[in-house]
């Protein structure tokens, strides 16, 4: 006996279907506000891939964050990646500020920054729990026989560098460097990932790139030791003294940084709109990994996160569990001490017309 | 010598106490996730990923390992029993396993499958130990030109996806095309066709629009019929050993096939959806008699399914050998490198020899031992297909949906499901080709970028280069035998969109492998 559904039961089935599903993805956030986490389960947002280097520091954390937090709640890492880090930034953004739900965010300065149109955040709008600094190693081809950034700025050789995005702090932090040392080169840009950059790099396609430095053992680390890729410069992180301090991270490689390698070079402190570039661009080295709560978010909840972080980031198990298993020990900044800088680069764009200007002409790729 | 060496020490170690155990759950996990709809390896790696923490290197990978080279085996039950593929890697299997499982043939077509990922792993574990040695050379010749190159290989596979009209199948191509530049620019960051959308910035994700495309489809059409998808419960399952058969008949598909994916999962970026289609399009290009590959033929399934098993062993070579992942998954297993304290590179080719080999024995046993279990339950899965529609369809729903938001994990998931569905139904009610939208979708994100900068990095020079004079004639040849196949069947029909479209669709197009070659 042959039965036919009509449209309406299968649509039903599926509304249903998707309503079931809606609420089992934000249940989390229908909990209450009170700062007690018994019982409770956090979600860490993670605004890019499972398996990048913030998804693996986020989930270290969420190891060890229950112990520290009122009530040892459980927290899980989600993975909300798509449209370069916007939808999951968004997502924390919006999201209830009951303290079950916050971001872990990789970078979401420089969106911020460019105004892309995926962006529906204020940057100094969330309540800062703190941040974990992150910075970029800079490597050529061995070939080019160039060994440090003065080798780099006098070479007759044609370098050539391959991008992700034009509106990536990736690109830009280089083409900052670049063009502060008035160093010319071939900028193609539009690579996928990360690795497909170094396959391009591998082919000889290019030959300057950079690379996370919590990445480097993993991903440079293999090219140096065939003779393939040499180190030059880390851009290092912008401390409160104005100075550009190593990334520790990296301590291994006893780089020079490379506001003072710039500076060596030129022979003089760099300045202009290229240079005011790269200092953002290490300014905002020290937000790299966001670790942020909705707007809204009662203040006890706020300063119970503060707490549990700053206990995990100087808890030995942890520095030892990173060292092992991310390359270094994370360089951290609590909230307070991340908010002048985040004051500063949320108002940077309108205090340096010109430095908005270049900034803007790079980030579009013309 | 001592390469000899290393191979055999290599399985030794995975025998060891407590690696074994480790694999053995790595290989349940993995079974899981393959039959859950939009889950993937790629998910699987990143849940067990805090098991490594504190872990033996060699018990983390059999955990990781075992797991990540299952799913690709029972993501084709829910291909072939429901018309919904498991993961994005299972998109061709749907065409002729969902065919045969409503032919009353589930049974014979998981048979075949099942016994084709163990020669295909086999395949490909050979191909690893064979071309650590070689892989710089290898890997060092594919730049952006020879990438774009690759694309274009794939896109000249529409004539084999195209059923029984080339233009409809390139216009449905065109149409994949054209959908793949919504999103941002890559050269120029500028949003392209997002309508204000942030969710579209990134693209149109492939889990939801595939599974839209097909499972959705079919789901409805069970639904319209009111007919189970198999009705006969004897004939369903007693084909097993008749699929069996039937691969071993097919060895030789199998192996070109394999050799195709091994090739393909060594060069980064690539991914598996673009190997199961090249190994599909490869089946159909190069078989006699292949008329029927897409509507229930065990051939197209044997292609595809040789294809991406293949691939996923050589897609640990770059990842081991260079540090440099393949694919999402092995970005994540290099992940588990740093957990569990070792460094990739030429360290793992000296020092960790041993180990190294024995990532590739991980993966051979855990195919092996999936594969006898989900042989073992073959008959008892394809009972699936029996179940009456007022039950099976909704849970097939409810998959569907819980599949979709598994990309982005928004409801904008749902809506691209959804969108894709009703395209799908107006697609195979007027008889065009569904697949060819997914491979437009799927290689046009890999073309862009990469013409883009092939031209801007070398001008027009890079065509000359040998790689890619070496793909535009394969490129040629392959049109050239898709030309001459439709012109020495005009307008011939056979289906070629997820399971059979009309009566008579069923009854033909199966091929029943007669020995020897069938190439």
């Amino acid at each position: 006996m042959r039965r036919r559904r009509s449209p309406a039961y299968v649509f039903g089935i599926l509304a249903l279907s998707a309503l079931l599903t809606a609420c089992g993805t934000s249940s989390a956030s229908s909990a209450s506000a009170a700062p007690s986490f018994k019982g409770k389960t956090v979600a860490i947002i993670d605004n890019f891939s499972a398996g990048g280097t913030n998804d693996l520091l986020q989930r270290l954390i969420a190891k060890y964050l229950p112990q520290y937090l009122p009530g040892h709640p459980t927290v899980i890492v989600k993975d909300m990646p798509g449209a370069g880090g916007d939808i999951g930034t968004n997502y924390v953004y919006r999201s209830k500020p009951d303290g079950l739900t916050l971001g872990g965010l990789s970078d979401p300065t420089w969106p911020y920054l460019l105004k892309n149109s995926g962006v529906h955040y204020k940057l100094d709008g969330f309540n800062w729990i703190g941040a974990v600094a992150d910075s970029n190693v800079i490597y050529v081809a061995k070939s080019t026989g160039v060994t440090n950034v003065s080798g780099l700025m006098h070479s007759n050789a044609k370098w050539v560098f391959g991008g992700l995005s034009p509106s990536s702090s990736f690109d830009l932090g280089m083409r900052a460097i670049l063009g502060t040392l008035g160093v010319k080169y071939k900028y193609v840009t539009g690579y996928p990932g990360p690795s497909q950059e170094i396959q391009a790099f591998r082919s000889g396609e290019d030959n300057i790139e950079l690379e996370g430095a919590s990445g480097y053992e993993a991903l440079i680390a293999p090219m140096v030791q065939e003779n393939l890729a040499t180190p030059v410069v880390q851009e290092g992180i912008w401390n409160a003294q104005g100075k550009d301090a190593a990334d520790p991270a990296v301590a291994q490689l006893n780089l020079p940084t490379v506001w003072d390698a710039v500076t060596s070079a030129l022979g003089h402190t760099p300045s202009g709109s290229y240079a005011n570039l790269l200092k953002w661009v290490l300014q905002s080295n020290n937000l790299t990994r966001a670790e942020v709560l909705p707007p809204g978010t009662p203040a006890p909840i706020v300063s119970a996160y503060r707490t549990a972080f700053s206990k995990v980031m100087t808890s030995s198990a942890f520095m030892a569990a990173a060292k092992k298993e991310l390359g270094g020990a994370p360089s951290y900044n609590s909230g307070d001490k991340v908010l002048p800088i985040i004051k500063s680069l949320s108002t940077a764009l309108s205090s340096h017309p010109k430095t908005a200007s270049l900034l803007a002409t790079l980030s579009k790729n013309k | 010598m001592r390469d000899l060496s290393a191979v055999w020490s290599g399985l030794v170690i995975v025998f060891g106490w407590p690696t074994i155990i480790y694999l053995l759950l790595g290989v349940g996990a993995g079974m899981l996730i393959g039959l859950s709809v939009g889950l993937s390896g790629l998910t699987g790696l990143a849940l067990l990923l805090p098991f490594a923490f504190g872990r033996k290197p060699a018990d983390a990978f059999a955990l990781l390992l075992g797991m990540y080279s299952v799913t690709t085996l029972t993501d084709v039950i829910p291909a072939v029993l429901m018309g919904i593929p498991g993961t994005t890697g299972a998109q061709a299997l749907v065409l002729d396993g969902y065919a045969m499982a409503r032919k009353g043939m589930a049974g014979r077509a998981l048979g075949a499958t099942f016994t084709a990922d163990v020669l295909a792993s086999v395949f490909g574990s050979v191909v690893f130990m064979l071309a650590i040695p070689l892989a710089a050379a290898v890997i060092g010749f594919f730049g952006s030109p020879e990438f774009f190159m690759l694309a274009m290989l794939g896109v000249s596979m529409v004539g084999g996806l195209s059923g029984r009209s080339l233009p409809k199948g390139l216009i449905v191509a065109a149409l994949g095309l054209l959908l793949a530049t919504v999103g941002t620019s890559p050269e120029t960051a500028t949003a392209r066709f997002t309508f204000g959308s942030a969710y579209l910035l990134n693209g149109i994700p492939l889990v939801p629009a595939v599974l839209g495309l097909f499972g959705l489809v079919e789901v409805l059409k069970l639904a319209r019929s009111g007919e189970r998808i198999a009705t006969d419960r004897l004939a369903v399952s007693v084909g097993v050993s008749q699929g069996i058969r039937d691969a071993l008949h097919s060895w030789w598909l199998i192996l070109r096939a394999s050799a195709l994916g091994s090739i393909l999962g060594m060069i980064p970026g690539l991914g598996g959806p673009v190997t199961e289609w090249m190994g599909f399009g490869h089946a159909v290009q190069s078989e006699k008699n292949s008329e029927g590959i897409g509507s229930g033929d065990v051939r197209g399934l044997l292609g595809a399914e040789s294809a991406i098993v293949a691939h996923k062993p050589t897609a640990l070579v770059p990842t081991v050998a260079f540090g440099l992942p393949a694919n999402a998954s092995m970005a994540l297993l290099l992940g588990a490198f740093l957990i569990v304290g070792l460094k990739t590179g030429p360290s793992m080719l000296t020092t960790n020899l041993n180990l190294s080999y024995s990532l590739v024995w991980m993966v051979v046993l855990a195919n092996i031992v999936a594969a006898l279990l989900a042989l073992a339950l073959a008959k008892q899965l394809a009972r699936i297909a029996t179940i009456r529609p007022g039950i099976l369809v909704p849970v097939m729903l409810v998959l569907l949906v819980v599949g979709s938001v598994t990309a982005t994990g928004t409801m904008g998931d749902v809506v691209v499901m959804l969108a894709f569905g009703c395209l799908g139904l107006v697609l195979d009610r007027y008889d065009w080709p569904r697949p060819p939208i997914v491979l437009g979708l799927i290689l046009g994100k890999i073309a862009e970028p990469y013409l883009a900068i092939s031209v801007n990095r070398y001008g027009w020079h890079w065509i000359y280069r040998p790689v890619v004079v070496v793909l535009f004639v394969i490129i040629l040849a392959g049109l050239v035998a898709t030309a001459k196949r439709f012109r020495r069947r005009p307008g011939e029909a056979y289906a070629m969109g997820g399971g059979g479209t009309s009566e008579d669709t069923r009854e033909e197009g199966l091929h029943i492998p007669t020995g020897g070659k069938t190439g």
